[in-house]
């Protein structure tokens, strides 16, 4: 696959805040990437450097191969989805998805209105203009609206404005940055099939910024997982689920928080643990009569299909149980026993790098 | 129910009767007086019809207050306006690179609106004094002549429009500073990313239409000053000289407290009052339609 | 029409009504005057004055009015809203506005027979009569005196002992002056109706006939007075600064003669102190006979109704008019006083006109020539004013004399519908 767009070893820093240390990403033709992260991870910085909106301080951007460290955002000809949709509030639903053609193909002069009425080349791009934005409204089922207002329009519809402004012209490469954090969930999952299905039928490659990580997992090929300015883990959503490479990814992914026993109280879940940390997540830790760790029952929280069981183990360290059936309950302060498969098991060095366990 | 009622009336009651008494009273007795010949202080008065509006506009000196109100009108809204802005946008721009210089300016170009223009008009008259004052002072060591700024019939309107506009430009810079600070920072990244580039596209895309809602406000309040000049008039050059520098506003005070014909200042004040509305109602038609982006 | 009236009147009074209900001592009477900053400090001396010499009578000095057209336009409101003072002192050309809407109470009978021993000459009378009722008494008295600034008619080869007693020389003079530099000024005349009526009296002219159904300032001596301005400006080199402008100018040093009221000497000297030797000599007098100066000043008159209250009124009145009333005026203000005694007797201003030789010089003008400030009669009088005065910037700005006063004189008579 060719590269599209790609950071090396990008530094950004505002004052003496490092906000993205020395990244590296790469965005393939035809690709779906998810740069996901908890809010401040540097995850809208790099979606700005990438955009062009920010200048690194370190490292350069290639479109393709080609340099465009220094390029506008315009000369890189990248689309870019604000969270806030940043739709023009003066500018008509049709005015708003022909701005970026009407910028690229006009000149200053020739957008003034009734220009087209002096030169015939002039019209004829008018109408190439007109007909590009027809055809994005009719794909985003916008062709109604066209003559409103944005401040007419519902969320969703507002959403789909922003989606036609940007595919509007044929971008290198479209980002979009938290697309569906201001929508209800109903909305959100359509959203999701939408964004999905254009990115088929395009085949550019797509770049989504996403602090949820059901919306990176769901749409993405690959996740890139931000934490703390640098990449941490760049895989497959299922690698990243179920092999993290560091112990905060581990404790980042995952709908309840994994479960880290420390080097030594480890040991009574496998033998491993005398040296490395194990990770267990909450939905894997069972609670059996042949079970090797002992934990007290401090708390149950009932949520309808699931349990959630709050333990304290033999050092005093906090656990998680997540029960899926409600029949056979324990009580609280009643001591149980716990284990866990071996594949459910995570180890980890004392750097936090991740060790494959052998039996 | 009734008890109700009679609460609300007493919660009522006393401020629309004051608002009668004080204000629709006195309009009404203005509006009647427009049409007699009313001297001020005498105990009589003729009902002369439409005269006092025929001389109004059939006099020279009446025709005269007209246009001067509307050449000072036509300089100082869009002059004082358009400074306001570019003052504003520099300002804006400034607070990035250097808020201490930022904040200076603005205290210095805000400093006229505070100041209350009858003082201010003795310093003007000092600088503008045609052998003592240091501008024909600066003006001599330039090698121009110096100039009769407040006693040319030619200049003096001039000079109080650009008066006019010093005293204002701060008042709209903070509005325009406010405005401008309220467009989200997204848009023009989205301006950017959609091929807007440079300073100048950038202001007709985004800056001005956003900037559309705070720009009518100003106008409409530039517009209302302009309209109703007076101060700087009364305290400078009393509408003269030979009527060269006569408004609307100081006519309405000369013909009813200098002259003390209440029934011509009266007609005068009707007249001006409906303009007034006039322009009031089409600038709501225009705000409402055109600005608000719904 | 009458509802109207009332309309207005219950508007006016409805904040006033309360606070006037004054208490109403037998023997005090209210007292408005206008200009605090010259007459503030008189006044109080006035009244004391007064009511040490008659215990049984109160002074009550209402708080002044800035100026006099402000003080007129107060009396009027009082008036209407039945509050207005027993006693007024107004501009002496603006009684004749209280006394168009009969506001003011005829003097004649107060006065003593024998008006001449009392210090009332005719000359002074005729300040405050109309129409052979004296209305109004003047209590202080200015004439348009010309100032000079010795050092710039040195400077411009001309001498004080020598100095022009005619129009012709003072324009020649200013002419050297005015090319001594840039910032210099040589002549200055205020474009101004009582500035205008004080050239036309020096020529003899009036600007009403004796009934005042006639504008006469159209006659040859208008209208050589009328060209004094146009000169002034083409040959003088007069500049058209305003009035406050050449009241800065003139104390600066940078204005050589100036013609102007005597009332501002005070104010003059003090400007000038320590730059050169301010000095007033009188307004040239061109005609044989027949020649008066329009009297600026102020005037005293009675406004209220109530006959214990008139008496109180007219001793007060009396004793401002007196000489003794008139010396502390004149000692405090630098006026010129209205009473002949006054000036006649050395004993009340001998040592004050020792000291002040150019007051003497200014108070002789007036004592020889003091003559009424014409009001234009009827509604549209005081506006016809600002057209003589605009009639006048036009003379100053080279339009043809003949053609500009007789226009302007069509257009007074049409105004004031005396055609």
């Amino acid at each position: 696959m060719k590269t599209s767009l790609s950071l090396n070893n990008v530094t950004k820093r505002f004052g003496d805040v490092e906000a993205v240390k020395n990244i590296s990403i790469s965005l393939h033709e035809g690709e779906f990437v998810a740069l996901l992260g908890a809010s401040g991870c540097g995850k809208s910085t790099s979606l700005r450097l990438l955009a062009g909106l920010e200048k690194p301080s370190e490292g350069q951007i290639f479109l393709g191969d080609k340099d465009v460290t220094g390029k506008s955002p315009a000369e890189r000809n990248i689309a870019l989805m604000f969270q806030s949709y940043a739709l023009y509030p003066h500018l008509t639903v049709f005015q708003n998805i022909a701005i970026p053609l009407r910028m690229r193909q006009l000149s200053a002069i020739q957008r003034l209105p009734g220009y087209g009425l002096l030169s015939s080349s002039i019209r004829q791009k008018h109408n190439e203009i007109s007909d590009r934005v027809k055809q994005m409204a009719e794909m985003l089922r916008l062709s109604t609206l066209l003559d409103r207002k944005p401040g007419q329009l519902s969320g969703g519809q507002q959403q789909r404005v922003a989606l036609a402004r940007a595919l509007v012209r044929k971008p290198s490469a479209f980002l979009l940055d938290e697309p569906l954090s201001n929508l209800d969930t109903q909305l959100r999952s359509e959203t999701r099939d939408e964004i999905r299905s254009i990115h088929k039928r395009t085949n550019y490659p797509f770049l989504l910024v996403t602090h949820d990580q059901s919306d990176a997992f769901s749409m993405a090929d690959n996740v890139a997982v931000m934490i703390d300015g640098e990449i941490a883990q760049f895989a497959s959503p299922k690698d990243i689920f179920c092999k993290p490479a560091t112990i905060s990814v581990a404790r980042f992914i995952g709908q309840h928080r994994m479960n880290i026993l420390p080097a030594g109280a480890a040991v009574s879940l496998h033998p491993a643990g005398g040296q490395l940390s194990l990770g267990v997540r909450p939905e894997e830790l069972i609670i059996s009569t042949a079970g090797t760790l002992e934990a007290t029952i401090e708390s149950l929280i009932f949520h309808g299909e699931e349990t959630i069981v709050n333990l304290v183990g033999p050092k005093q360290q906090k656990l998680r149980v997540v029960v899926h059936s409600s029949n056979e309950l324990p009580n609280t302060g009643e001591n149980v026993k716990l284990s866990a498969d071996l594949n459910a098991l995570h180890a980890f060095d004392a750097d936090g790098y991740r060790k494959e366990l052998t039996s | 129910m009734i008890r109700r009622a009679i609460t609300d009336l007493v919660l009522v009651g006393p401020a629309a009767l004051a608002i009668v008494i004080f204000i629709f009273l006195p309009a009404i007795v203005v509006i009647l007086l427009a049409f007699t010949d009313y001297q001020f202080g005498s105990s009589t008065a003729n009902w002369i019809g439409v005269d006092n509006f025929t001389s109004l506009f059939g006099s020279k000196i009446g025709r005269k207050a007209l246009t001067n109100t509307l050449i000072y009108a036509g300089i100082v809204i869009p002059a004082s306006v358009g400074l306001g802005l570019l003052v504003a946008i520099g300002l804006h721009h400034l607070t990035t690179s250097l808020p201490k210089a930022s904040n200076i300016l603005r205290a210095i170009y805000f400093l006229p609106v505070s100041a209350t223009l009858v003082a201010m008009a003795v310093s003007w008259q000092m600088l503008l004094h045609p052998s003592l004052g240091l501008i024909n002072n600066w003006l001599s060591i330039l090698g121009i002549a110096p100039q009769q700024w407040l006693s040319n019939r030619d200049l003096v309107l001039y000079t109080l429009a650009v008066i006019g506009i010093w005293q204002s430009v701060g008042y709209n810079m903070v509005l325009f500073l406010a405005g401008l600070a309220a467009i989200p920072k997204t848009l023009y990244d989205a301006a950017e990313v959609d091929g807007v580039t440079g300073g100048w596209s950038r202001f007709w895309v985004v800056t001005w239409p956003m900037l559309g809602p705070i720009t009518m406000f100003v106008i409409i309040v530039t517009a209302a000053n302009a309209f109703r000049v007076f101060e700087s008039v009364a305290a400078m050059t009393k509408g003269g000289p030979a009527f060269a520098s006569d408004t609307i506003v100081y006519a309405i005070y000369r013909e009813g407290f200098v002259y003390f014909k209440a029934g011509y200042a009266s007609a005068i004040t009707v007249i001006f009052f409906i303009a007034l509305l006039l322009l009031t109602a089409l600038q709501i038609a225009l705000v409402e339609r055109k600005v608000h982006y719904r | 029409m009458k509802l109207l009236k009332t309309a207005c009147k219950l508007i006016l009074s409805f904040g006033i009504a309360l606070s006037a209900a004054s208490a109403l001592a037998a023997t005090e009477i209210r007292v408005h005057y206008a200009i605090p900053t010259i007459w503030a400090e008189t006044q109080e001396k006035l009244a004391d004055a007064f009511m040490a010499k008659n215990p049984d009578m109160k002074i009550k000095i209402d708080g002044p009015a800035e100026s006099y057209a402000d003080g007129v336009q107060r009396l009027l409101r009082e008036a209407v809203a039945g509050t207005a003072p027993d006693v007024a002192y107004v501009g002496l050309n603006r009684w004749r506005i209280l006394e168009d809407r009969g506001l003011t109470k005829p003097l004649d009978s107060f006065l003593p027979k024998d008006k001449l021993a009392a210090g009332y000459t005719p000359a002074l009378l005729s300040l405050g009569s109309y129409k052979d009722v004296q209305h109004a008494l003047g209590t202080s008295a200015s004439n348009m005196v010309l100032y000079v600034n010795p050092d710039l008619v040195e400077k411009a080869g001309g001498s004080m002992d020598n100095f022009p007693k005619d129009f012709d020389g003072i324009i020649e003079l200013a002419a050297k002056i005015d090319a001594l530099g840039d910032n210099i000024e040589g002549i200055w005349i205020g474009r101004h109706d009582w500035r205008f009526q004080s050239l036309l009296g020096s020529h003899g002219g009036r600007p009403l006939n004796e009934d005042e159904s006639d504008i006469t300032f159209d006659s040859n001596a208008g209208m050589t007075a009328a060209s004094l301005y146009k000169r002034f400006a083409q040959e003088g080199g007069m500049s058209s600064m305003t009035q406050n402008d050449a009241r800065q100018a003139f104390p600066s040093g940078t204005l050589g003669m100036f013609f102007e009221s005597s009332s501002l000497l005070k104010r003059f000297e003090e400007g000038a102190a320590g730059k050169f030797q301010v000095t007033v000599l009188g307004t040239p007098v061109v005609a044989k006979d027949n020649v008066y100066f329009p009297t600026g000043g102020s005037a005293i008159l009675m406004l209220t109704d109530d006959e214990t209250k008139q008496k109180v009124a007219w001793e007060y009145i009396s004793f401002v008019t007196g000489p003794e009333g008139q010396k502390i005026i004149v000692e405090n203000t630098g006026y010129a006083p209205a009473n002949k005694i006054v000036l006649d007797d050395a004993k009340y201003l001998g040592a004050y006109y020792d000291k002040n030789p150019n007051a003497k010089v200014a108070h002789a003008q007036v004592a020889a020539h003091a003559g009424p400030w014409y009001a234009y009669p009827g509604a549209e009088g005081v506006a016809v004013t600002d057209l003589i005065a605009a009639a006048l910037v036009e003379l100053t700005e080279g339009a043809d004399v003949e053609k500009t006063v007789s226009d302007l004189a069509e257009t007074l008579r049409l105004q004031l519908k005396m055609k």
